[in-house]
């Protein structure tokens, strides 16, 4: 009998391997995410790159040339002051991919930990845990975020904050249902039985099989945080001039948009780009995480 | 079924208090004398002390949150700061504008989303499906503020054929709806496919099929049906993203509607009307979920019988 | 004693094909099916029986299948290349098929009532009440109790049990020539399952219809059919009577089977079963795709796939060890279907089949 419980242990384990041999064999086969993960991380390269290579200072003013549209000098044009846009878009990468990565981080490793938590232990810590949660997911999306910053001020810290606290429920439900599964199956029964502490089932034996969902909704949050990053930029909430992030570009290209088309149109492109990247990435995570899905949009 | 209507209605009075909790607390976390922010920094002696006892604001939170919740049950949500007037008379001007918007992208973005659904989802991996899913995932990767203002680019500057700033008429408001509902479409159109697509898998499509029903009868009325119990909990969700859609939509639009008001308001630091934003806005996603959830046990006949 | 044959398989080929590769699911298959009797088709999970069902159905469109090769003569018509219209007038009006699970074959949304009656309205151009009618009456042939109630019910308010007599009912409308029942007790209780049995003969009978009947449980078909067919990865391994299959199998894999039913009153220490598993579609053995499992297996078996050797009577057998038997039967009667993979079942030569 104990036997057995130890060779259910053992396969259990030696599934986790195989499933990410299985997972890389799938996910090679969704072209798109792979495509998607290769342009991600060539504006990973450039994030890191991008004031060495920009041709112009992100506030290099040149009144002699404003307002001008694309050309061989300035690729993407140029703004009210004269500044390069390609180099300014260019710049806008670190601070959108710096931004998501960390909110994304952040709000996953506490979501987690209040999802593990809450789904073990159940009882009142569950249920007050999941009433926050609920109270936050009743406001609907992007007004939670335009509302923490109203309160704290604007400003890029304070975006950040904002966007944690959106994300976190998101990840402590998602880990908490798969908890709950999880702390009544065979594997983890059998780690009670040998005398495991609760920690080590926790981060050991469970925790392991919420990874693949937070991977998924890892890359998915990342487009959240950036469009919202971007949002609330634009609505004068976010970035504060004159730093290049995208939102705050296109909310300053308003004024002058009748004229010269160019100074929204490539900072929206590259939100677009790089949101449809981290989009397309989850989505192909996904379905090469569960194969039965592979029809699932 | 009613007694589910109950037990939802009950959960969402609950989650409704605390929101209104956590709204209350939150204008209270920001730093500083409640009653001089609400006023701004030139308020007078006299002005402060009046706001001060009008609110209770020397009392203890518990009671100020008695005073506040009395007022807002019998619909008295306080006076603008910005504008002096009750805060309710301002919402109810602007309140139309944001709910024809609102409609008018629902309408248009459910419809699209299912006709794109199902033309993918009966088309499963041909080109009718590339098309589709092309659409889709573009739609849920363009910011709304961005469509609108690439939209206003061509179809207002370069084509004329609307007037750049948008009027109540309904030609006015094609493309706030339009930019709006974009992301909806998207959403609606994914799920409408892969939900097609698994319900063309389940046994009963085969039993169908095994009857020699038409191909058509067998998705219109088979697999149809089932496939929308789950895009309609959709929908719901999605409402709250769309109410967000409407704030940035109606600043690149510069439509006046509640979007509008509350980027206002939180410009001019006008707390008291940001408090009855927020609340409205998360009362409407509420209330939308709580028809969403009736709407999806008419739909399934398992929760309506129960 | 000649029978008109309902439906005659000849030479089916099935093959799906997918991104790793094609799988030949049905690869070569022949069988007749006499009016009015009944024929089993026994082999295990993925031996190809259930796509026979869905390629006579024609049910595979929609999926990576298709009928490469061969003839399905349904009253003596081809009806593989006719198109998918004329497909559809024959399909649950002429055969008419039952599903292996009860739960969740029925529409979960529409109620139970008019799932059935759509069928008599589609087939027979009968009006709403007609329709009604006769769906009432056929529900009560199947035994249901409350009928008049269960009409306006959804099929999660019915048992198991219940939602199989629906289906049959359902399958039964339009009084098809051909029932194919794809393993229609399996996932019922085992009173339940000899209840639905039972009323299969009994509508049989009453209908007039033939049956095909799909299973792995040799139990089953003692019970309920006149001939049977053993299927093994994708080919036909035996055919015959039922009394003659039970009586002297002849293949090591129908032998099997057959030992590893329990007998009433006789002990026995262990269950005998057949070792191994069926290979992998994509690993076939090269010769008589049994051999690894086989325990009688000899030299010849894993170089070359044996054919069907008649064994008369109707008495088909795929093994070599069925040769000599084979050309015994030829050399003595007037063994005119005496070559291998012939459809006919028809075998006028009597001769004494002997171990």
């Amino acid at each position: 009998m104990f036997k057995k419980k130890k060779e259910i242990i053992v396969t259990e384990e030696m599934d986790m391997n195989t499933r990410f041999s299985d997972f890389l064999r799938n996910f090679k086969k969704q072209k798109t995410a792979v495509a998607a993960a290769f342009v991600l991380l060539v504006l990973v390269v450039i994030a890191v790159v991008c004031y060495k290579v920009a041709p112009f200072g992100i506030n290099e003013y040149n009144y002699a040339e404003l307002l001008q549209g694309p050309s061989m000098k300035h690729w993407f044009g140029t703004d009210e002051f004269g500044r390069d846009i390609f180099s300014r878009v260019l710049c806008g990468t670190r601070i959108s991919l710096s931004i998501g990565f960390f909110t994304v981080t952040v709000a996953s490793i506490i979501g987690s930990v209040i999802g593990l938590f809450a789904g073990y232990y159940g009882g009142i810590l569950d249920g007050i845990m999941m009433r926050v949660a609920d109270v936050l997911y009743a406001f609907p999306g992007l007004i939670l975020a335009i509302a923490i910053v109203a309160i704290l001020g604007p400003g890029l810290t304070n975006v950040v904050i904002a966007v944690i606290i959106f994300c976190i429920p998101t990840y402590a439900r998602l880990v908490r249902g798969t908890t709950m599964q999880l702390k009544n199956s065979v594997y983890v029964r059998a780690a009670k039985c040998i005398g495991a502490s609760d920690m080590r089932i926790l981060f050991k034996h469970i925790l392991p099989g919420a990874i693949p969902s937070i991977i998924v909704q890892y890359s998915l949050s990342i487009s959240g945080s950036i469009m919202t990053t971007a949002s609330l930029s634009f609505l004068g909430m976010g970035a504060m001039a004159p730093t290049p992030e995208w939102g705050l570009m296109l909310s300053n290209s308003r004024t002058y948009f009748y004229t010269c088309w160019h100074y929204a149109f490539f900072p929206g492109m590259a939100i677009v780009i790089t949101v449809l990247c981290f989009n397309l990435l989850g989505d192909g995570l996904r379905m090469a995480l569960d194969p039965k899905l592979n029809d699932r949009a | 079924m009613l007694r589910y209507i109950l037990k939802r209605t009950g959960g969402i009075l609950i989650t409704l208090f605390l929101v209104s909790i956590f709204i209350f607390l939150f204008i209270r976390m920001i730093p500083g004398d409640p009653a001089r922010l609400m006023l701004g920094e030139k308020a007078t002696p006299e002005a402060i002390q009046a706001i001060t006892q009008q609110y209770g604001l020397d009392k203890p939170l518990v009671t100020q949150y008695v005073i506040w919740m009395k007022g807002v049950l019998v619909g008295d949500f306080g006076t603008s700061l910005r504008t002096k007037m009750p805060v309710l008379y301002e919402i109810g001007l602007r309140y139309g504008n944001t709910m024809k918007l609102a409609c008018l992208a629902i309408l248009w973005s459910v419809v699209a989303g299912l006709i794109i659904g199902i033309w993918s989802g009966t088309h499963a991996s041909k080109w009718q499906d590339y098309t589709g899913i092309t659409v889709s995932v573009l739609g849920q990767a363009v910011p709304e503020f961005w469509i609108g203002l690439m939209l206003i680019l061509v179809f207002c500057v370069k084509l004329k054929w609307f007037p750049i700033v948008p009027t109540g008429t309904l030609r006015g408001l094609i493309l706030p709806a339009f930019t709006l509902g974009a992301y909806m479409m998207s959403t609606v159109a994914r799920f409408t496919r892969s939900s097609i697509i698994e319900a063309l898998k389940e046994d009963y499509t085969r039993t169908a099929r095994a009857k020699g029903l038409r191909e058509r009868t067998v998705i219109y009325k088979h697999v149809l049906k089932n496939s929308m119990i789950p895009v309609i909990t959709i929908v719901g969700m999605q409402f709250g993203v769309m109410l967000g859609g409407a704030v940035l939509v109606e600043s690149v639009f510069g439509y006046s509607g509640l979007g509008l008001l509350l980027i206002e308001s939180i410009n001019y630091r006008d707390y008291t009307m940001l408090q009855t934003l927020v609340l409205i806005f998360s009362l409407h996603f509420v209330v939308i979920n709580l028809l969403v959830d009736v709407l999806y046990a008419v739909v399934n006949p398992e929760i309506r019988l129960d | 004693m000649e029978t008109k044959n309902i439906l005659e398989v000849k030479n089916l080929c099935t093959y799906f094909f997918m991104d790793s590769g094609v799988v030949k699911a049905v690869d070569g298959l022949d069988f007749v099916l006499e009016e009015g009797s009944t024929l089993g088709i026994v082999g295990e999970s993925g031996s190809g029986k259930s796509v026979t069902s869905l390629a006579i159905m024609g049910l595979l469109k929609g999926t990576t299948g298709k009928v490469v090769e061969g003839e399905i003569l349904f009253d003596g018509r081809d009806i593989v290349p006719l198109s998918e219209e004329e497909r559809r007038r024959i399909r649950g009006n002429e055969i008419a098929m039952i599903f292996q699970e009860p739960m969740t074959s029925l529409n979960p949304v529409i109620k139970t009532g008019e799932q059935i009656m759509e069928v008599i309205r589609l087939h027979q151009g009968a009006s709403r009440e007609e329709a009604k009618e006769r769906a009432i009456q056929l529900l009560k042939d199947t035994g249901l109790p409350r009928v008049e109630s269960m009409f306006d019910e959804y099929p999660f308010q019915l048992s198991g049990g219940q939602r199989q007599r629906v289906m049959i009912a359902m399958a039964l409308a339009c009084n098809p020539k051909i029932l194919i029942a794809d393993e229609p007790t399996t996932a019922l209780d085992v009173t339940i399952q000899a209840q639905i049995l039972d009323l299969m003969q009994r509508l049989k009978d009453k209908v007039g219809t033939s049956i095909i009947f799909i299973t792995h449980s040799l139990g089953v078909v003692a019970e309920v059919c006149d001939h049977v067919l053993v299927m093994y990865c994708s080919r036909s391994v035996e055919m015959g009577e039922v009394k003659t299959i039970f009586k002297n199998p002849a293949h090591p894999y129908t032998r099997g089977l057959l030992a590893s039913i329990p007998k009433l009153g006789e002990h026995v220490e262990a269950l005998e079963s057949i070792p191994g598993n069926v290979p992998n579609p994509k690993f076939m053995p090269k010769g008589c795709k049994f051999a690894p499992r086989c325990k009688e297996a000899i030299e010849k078996c894993s170089q070359m796939e044996p054919p069907l050797f008649d064994l008369g009577g109707g008495h088909k057998c795929r093994c070599w060890l069925c040769e000599k038997e084979a050309a015994d039967v030829r050399s003595s009667g007037d063994g005119a279907h005496g070559d291998c993979g012939d459809g006919g079942g028809r075998t006028s030569a009597g001769g004494g089949v002997n171990e």
